[in-house]
């Protein structure tokens, strides 16, 4: 083993936790949005996008581990964890330990989401935007391997991607907002009409999709 | 729906497959590009051409020859109705405009010497 084994440890599993990051936002925005309406997504979908969450903060401890192990920069718990305590281009660092700490966040509330509030979830979920440009610019600004044309164009399809995504999310969402105002808008003698709730699709298909503890129970005898 | 477990373990193993992977392949495709330090095989270098020197380049240098296009006689000083300096006399004059081909005999044989100019102090 060479002495820049854990140097390439560290800079492998950067990228690769940049684009396990970069797969679970994708794949969390085409869990979430309709493009066709035709029956909502099986449930191992959002499984693969939980498990794709996941796997991206164990390969960031693998990156951070690797930096730790690394003796050319000498990087220890302050530098890995304070945002410009490292005297090799603190910027750059300091964007990872951003998105290092957004990760965490996002993470630690999914496993968390049915003990929290839901639009305190929601609001902390919304961050993976930030997290994948904090993510997309510390790559770029620190990474040695920012010259590579192979990242540059698999950065900007993905950023591609994400944007189309997020702009079909956005457009879904005023779609489904439409008939909520229309109720409110109906005259006082005709009957209430109980507005649909703007659950996330997802959630909608997760909850479809799994059986009842009746059925399991009732499957298991 | 029925849940499918199988697809979704599926589906993990693989992308965690692809994740090791590729980071094993990211590693070895550095580690081959880096230059090897302190390894104990000489490297040794043949060319596999033989090796000619580059051609060599002449390099011409160019004079800058003035030539003296007397005043009164300017336009017929190479015989060939054009000065060294692309056509322009020094100064134009009558014979300027002579026609091309016309002897250097022809041209007067002196300037006129200039006249004194007298400088008078305004008071």
């Amino acid at each position: 083993m060479s002495s820049q084994t854990w140097w390439y440890v560290a800079r492998a599993s950067g990228i690769v936790a940049w684009a396990l990051v970069s797969a679970s936002v994708v794949f969390g925005l085409w869990v979430s949005v309709r493009l066709t309406r035709k029956r909502p997504r099986p449930a191992w979908t959002l499984d693969i996008h939980r498990f794709l969450g996941g796997l991206s903060v164990v390969f960031v401890g693998v990156h951070l581990a690797g930096l730790a192990a690394d003796s050319y920069i000498g990087f220890g718990p302050s530098e890995l964890f304070v945002p410009f305590a490292s005297a090799w281009k603190p910027a750059a660092v300091a964007w990872g330990i951003v998105g290092l700490y957004l990760l965490l966040a996002i993470e630690v509330t999914s496993l968390l989401m049915r003990r929290l509030p839901r639009r305190f979830w929601h609001a902390v979920h919304l961050t993976s935007f930030g997290l994948f440009i904090v993510a997309t610019v510390h790559m770029f600004s620190a990474g040695t391997d920012s010259g590579s044309s192979i990242l540059q164009w698999s950065a900007l399809g993905v950023t591609g991607l994400v944007v189309f995504l997020t702009a079909a999310r956005v457009l879904g969402a005023r779609s489904a907002r439409r008939p909520t105002a229309r109720v409110a808008a109906a005259p006082v003698d005709a009957p209430p009409v109980a507005a649909p709730e703007p659950e996330p699709v997802a959630a909608v298909s997760w909850a479809e999709d799994r059986p009842s503890r009746t059925a399991v129970a009732t499957r298991q005898r | 729906m029925a849940r499918r477990p199988h697809a979704a373990a599926a589906t993990r193993i693989l992308v965690g497959g692809v994740a090791v992977a590729s980071t094993l392949g990211i590693v070895s495709a550095l580690a081959m590009d880096a230059p090897v330090a302190g390894s104990a095989a000489p490297v040794v270098v043949t060319p596999t051409e033989p090796i000619t020197p580059p051609p060599t380049v002449v390099r011409q240098v160019y004079r800058y020859v003035p030539v003296y296009v007397p005043s009164g006689g300017g336009g017929a000083a190479n015989g060939s109705g054009r000065t060294s300096s692309g056509g322009r006399s020094a100064a134009p004059s009558a014979s300027s405009s002579a026609p091309s081909g016309a002897s250097a005999a022809a041209a007067p044989a002196a300037a006129p010497a200039p006249a004194p100019v007298t400088v008078t102090r305004a008071s």
